[in-house]
């Protein structure tokens, strides 16, 4: 249920300091406290405190149908037992079992013994999981050789990073904007249905740790996303969208750029009511911006995540069930002298930017991809065997352990061309593949917008293949081009970046928002995840399959 | 859109739309201290499409459904302005667009399962005919001080920390201005405003044996004029707080059957989910319910001093206002009080627009939460007695009961946290009600001792026939509940009542430890 919903009264004015102290007085009263007979003890606690300003603004049709605005509580405490090297993390028990990370929600008022008493309950919660997991992660290895990777990787030095006051959003602006382009979202007659989201974030985490750590982490990012849906002459559903993630509400595009860019999408649906649908492809694609950092991040994130599944009780047939990571040092997973990095310090303008991660430890930039190669990965503190020390690329939601994931990935080819060259070397190949054309995809739907249920039933396992396309057209030798739907790419995996054959210059960086866990899209919702950018150049893809299906149900009733 | 659907093949029969306009305010506060106080604003309709006939529409069951009935709903969002008639438009067009087409799909299954099934035990027709009701009711404001209220409940829950026990509270108010606007093809317009108004109180700690001693008591009024003072909701934290601390030392009931006083809120509930949902008209005609009591109209179901009537159109019962009241049903019905026990004798059912053998009229019972399908629903539910004794002389008469039968103690129960039924064919048609904690009495005059961990269990046919005698205090338990159709707001209004014999066995517990560590400061 959606609705207007906002917090009323004056914002509150946060102590910092007495966070700090309670925080460190309880988490001080569970370490020594905290013991079960005969169980294992508390080696490491962390304590996240969450504390913001949200506001977020829905339309449909050119009208507002939901706002809401206020601050924003949480508090997640993560409580370890046993030791560095065998403890209750990365292990998942079977279902009904809790772990060792709880959370609750603290009242928006600050009293030192409300908050204390939060703590306790939370921390008391949390080590009964704990012991519970652990406990299950003995019997799992019970009898079984290793090795077996440690469970929490050491940081160099605790973080001390003081807190630093975060703005108040503004659902007024919001709701304006939203105003703005869902009118004009909704203008075109050719259209039946046009959808606006917005949300706006700006706050603070205190990450406390057992071993001194104690920093404030600053987030904050605005999410806008515009949907459009429209009928094709056999009544196939066509859907169109607009995203755009940013910083700041400032930092968004000029707000006439938006609705050009709305206005765009829509002509494009007004196109696509004749267009012909794509029924199988084989060839050549050229994948242009921002398509091609859908691609790249949809492919590669698990490739260059460095954070090996979760650890299981092995089954019935006795199988290993030591992880494996998906990413693979030495893997050739771009042409040779291409190169990947990811450094979340590079471009403090971006909503990606960070300092610090979820754990507080600073973050750095990885060289991931080297001459093509898989030479290095992101982590978090989860160890894998090759790797000792977190790169500060720890992130997730909710309850979730913190996992390695991008945050401002570059990639750079070797060779580049301009984009005229390009087109021409993708019809030069489409023709050797029998093909009158080449396939162009410009947009890609993005994973939070899909409406495709997707989950890895393989565990922890990346999802194969690509979100459909929203945008693809054929491109003639004359130079004509045609619009084309109902396509959706077949069997897109890590191997398709290596049949690249043609790639241009960088483009600047795409904003999006991701989810930590790679392995179900439909845990990302429209205005949650991560900020992450990828600045990614077009490329030409050898050999792509694409198949494609119309038909559908046409309305009874006219439109009003 | 009346005259293109016109035109169909399958035109429908009947059309409507239901749109709920909601203003909500949530405070709370927990540990002396306060949230923020939230606002809600939302609007949603309900589209229903029938095609086919009176007789035979596309909301007919499918019997053996399993994947094959599509029968899902959902609730469309409108604009928060009414001045976006445009958009308000366009989601009604699409909604009602889906519904028909949906509707029209449903029916052709509806058609093949007819054929390929044998006859229903009730042939009753789908869809009964109804006048046309036109009424605007006045609409209230909440008019909720809320910086006084937030104060309130920040000082009131302070109290609770006066305990080492309590692990977790809150002092809530949540209060909801809603107008419900109906419109049908029928030619009925109706606006229909509500206002509730809920202030709860709820405390929890963990007994040593790891059960979960929660209680919660709660105000309701449909105006902030009605709602308790500062002090009284100060004065009830702690006895919320007392309770939970003594209920958390409390022994625990062993599995029994023996004589009990009911007092009155534990009555209510307890015909709530026994009785009402079985009066609930759709089960009567559904071949896959229990139909407990679908051929005894006119048959002894009760004792002859009891008498059981829903009546909607109650607003309040001494001095209490009552969570079901309504004027009007969701699918525009006028609601009618209805007297379905009479002097223990069956006479009817509570009824939607759904026709059954024994009542073939609605008789304005047919509700629904927003985003389901209407259903026949309770209401107010009323228990009366004919015959009462003061609750002293009922509190003898147990006492009696017992040496009669020859046991030693039997319960009084005090208070219940819910309970719930099954009325199909395939699990046992029993009842649970949960207690919160009873008194045991002793048959020799012992002082009476507070326990826990009890749920009255049992059939309804059975038990209805050891209910001996009632009270003359009446009490009123205001709710919820969740059914086919969604959570609607209800009540139940009973006396005490003295049962011969009711069953009691453990309620289910949890196994965790209470906190290892004391809890942080030392209890004010």
């Amino acid at each position: 249920m959606i609705g207007l919903f906002f917090m009323m009264g004056v914002a509150l004015s946060l102590d910092p300091v007495a966070h700090e102290t309670v925080t460190k007085a309880e988490m001080k009263r569970a370490l020594e406290g905290l013991k079960l007979p005969n169980q294992a003890v508390p080696h490491h606690i962390t304590v996240t405190v969450s504390t913001g300003h949200f506001s977020s603004v829905r339309a449909q049709d050119g009208a507002v149908t939901s706002s809401q605005s206020g601050p924003s509580r949480d508090l997640r405490v993560d409580v370890r037992v046993g030791d560095s090297d065998f403890d209750n993390g990365n292990f998942r028990p079977s279902m009904g079992i809790p772990d060792g990370v709880f959370s609750r929600r603290p009242a928006d008022e600050y009293s030192d013994l409300s908050f204390q008493r939060e703590l306790w309950l939370a921390l008391d919660a949390a080590y009964k999981g704990a012991t519970q997991t652990y406990a299950a992660k003995e019997a799992a290895r019970e009898g079984r050789d290793g090795p077996f990777a440690p469970d929490l990787l050491p940081i160099q030095s605790p973080t001390v990073l003081p807190y630093r006051a975060h703005r108040i959003t503004d659902e007024t602006k919001l709701k304006t904007l939203v105003r703005q382009l869902a009118t004009q979202a909704a203008a075109p007659e050719h259209l039946e249905d046009s959808a606006l989201a917005a949300g706006d974030w700006a706050g603070s985490g205190l990450v406390m740790t057992s071993e001194d750590t104690s920093a404030w982490i600053p987030t904050t990012f605005t999410i806008v996303r515009a949907e459009m849906i429209a009928r094709a002459n056999d009544g196939s559903r066509l859907r169109n969208t607009r995203s755009w993630v940013a910083a700041s509400p400032d930092k968004l595009p000029n707000v006439d750029d938006m609705i050009e860019s709305v206005n765009e999408a829509t002509a494009w649906l007004k196109a696509l009511h004749d267009a012909p649908i794509e029924e199988d492809y084989l060839g050549p694609v050229l994948v242009e911006a921002p398509a091609a950092a859908e691609l790249f991040r949809q492919v590669l994130h698990p490739e260059i995540s460095g954070t090996p599944p979760w650890e299981y009780a092995p089954d019935s047939s006795d199988s290993d069930t030591r992880p494996i990571p998906v990413s693979r040092i030495g893997r050739r997973l771009l042409p040779a002298g291409w190169n990947v990095w990811d450094d979340p310090t590079e471009n403090p303008q971006l909503a990606s930017h960070y300092t610090h991660d979820y754990e507080g430890v600073p973050a750095r930039r990885v060289d991931a991809i080297q001459d093509g190669v898989l030479r290095d990965v992101l982590m978090s503190r989860v160890p894998r065997a090759d790797r000792t020390q977190s790169t500060g690329h720890g992130r997730s939601s909710g309850l979730n352990r913190r996992v390695a994931m991008p945050a401002q990935v570059t990639v750079k080819p070797k060779k580049t061309m301009p984009l005229s060259r390009m087109q021409r070397v993708a019809l030069r190949h489409a023709k050797s593949a029998g093909n009158d054309y080449v396939l162009v995809v410009r947009r890609l739907v993005p994973p939070a917008l899909s409406e495709d249920f997707e989950f890895a039933f393989t565990g922890d396992g990346p999802l194969a293949g690509l979100t459909p396309p929203s945008e693809v057209h054929r491109l003639y030798p004359d130079g004509r081009t045609e619009p084309v739907r109902g396509l959706r790419f077949s069997g897109v995996d890590r191997r398709s970046l290596r049949d690249i054959i043609a790639a241009s210059t960088t483009h600047e960086s795409v904003e999006m928002t991701d989810s930590a866990e790679q392995s179900a899209r439909f845990s990302l919702s429209d205005l949650g995840g991560h900020p992450v950018s990828w600045a990614v150049p077009s490329v030409v893809i050898g050999e792509m399959e694409l198949r494609g299906a119309g038909g559908g149900e046409a309305r009874v009733i006219s439109a009003p | 859109m009346d005259a293109e659907l016109a035109e169909q093949a399958d035109p429908p029969h009947w059309m409507a739309i239901g749109a709920v306009a909601a203003d909500e305010l949530y405070l709370s506060a927990k540990n002396g201290v306060a949230n923020q106080p939230t606002r809600n604003r939302f609007r949603m309709a309900d589209v229903d499409v029938r095609v086919g006939s009176h007789e035979l529409d596309n909301t007919h069951k499918i019997r053996d459904a399993g994947w094959f009935d599509d029968g899902n709903k959902s609730a469309v969002n409108l604009p928060l302005d009414d001045a976006e008639e445009d958009a308000i438009r366009k989601a009604l067009w699409r909604a009602t667009d889906s519904a028909y087409r949906q509707a029209r799909k449903r029916l052709l299954k509806v058609k093949n399962n007819l054929a390929v099934k044998v006859e229903t035990e009730d042939e009753s027709g789908d869809f009964s005919h109804s006048p046309q009701s036109i009424h605007s009711g006045a609409s209230t404001e909440m008019d909720i001080d809320v910086d006084r209220w937030q104060s309130i409940l920040r000082t009131a829950s302070g109290r609770f920390l006066l305990s080492n026990v309590i692990e977790d509270n809150s002092v809530t108010l949540q209060a909801a201005q809603s107008t419900r606007t109906i419109v049908t093809t029928e030619g009925t317009r109706l606006t229909l405003p509500r206002t509730a108004i809920r202030i709860g109180v709820w405390a929890r700690t963990t007994a040593t044996d790891g059960m979960d001693i929660s209680v919660y008591e709660a105000f309701d009024a449909h105006s902030a004029e009605s709602l308790p003072s500062a002090e009284t909701i100060e004065s009830l934290v702690d006895e919320v707080r007392l309770r939970v601390e003594k209920l958390a030392k409390a022994p625990v009931v062993d599995p029994t059957v023996a004589p009990a006083i009911l007092r009155g809120r534990s009555a209510a509930v307890f015909f709530h989910e026994v009785l009402g949902h079985r009066i609930e008209g759709h089960r009567q005609k559904d071949d896959d319910e229990g139909q407990t009591f679908t051929d005894k109209v006119g048959e002894a179901v009760l004792p002859p001093f009891i008498s059981v009537i829903d009546d909607p159109t109650a607003q309040r019962i001494n001095g209490t206002d009552l969570n079901g009241h309504y004027t009007h049903d969701d699918e525009g019905v006028a609601a009618q009080r209805t007297v379905v026990v009479d002097r223990g004798i069956l006479r009817d059912f509570l009824t939607s627009r759904s026709p059954i053998k024994a009542t073939p009229q609605s008789n304005g019972h047919g509700r629904r939460q927003v985003g389901h399908a209407v259903v026949a629903r309770q209401g107010n539910l009323m228990i009366t007695a004919s015959k009462t004794v003061s609750y002293r002389q009922l509190r003898r008469m147990l006492v009696s009961e017992l040496k009669r039968q020859g046991k030693e103690y039997g319960f009084i129960v005090d208070d219940i946290t819910g309970g719930f039924t099954f009325t199909g064919r395939v699990t046992p048609n029993a009842f649970a009600v949960q207690t919160v904690g009873v008194q045991r009495v002793w048959a020799d005059g012992r002082p009476d001792e507070l326990m826990r961990g009890a749920d009255m269990i049992g059939t309804p046919l059975t038990t209805f026939n050891q209910i001996i005698a009632a009270s003359d205090q009446v009490a009123v338990f205001n709710g919820s509940c969740g059914a086919e159709s969604g959570w609607v707001p209800v009540s139940a209004t009973a006396p005490d009542l003295l049962i011969r014999e009711i069953e009691f066995q453990r309620s289910q517990k949890e196994h965790d430890r209470p906190p290892l560590l004391p809890p942080p400061g030392e209890a004010l």
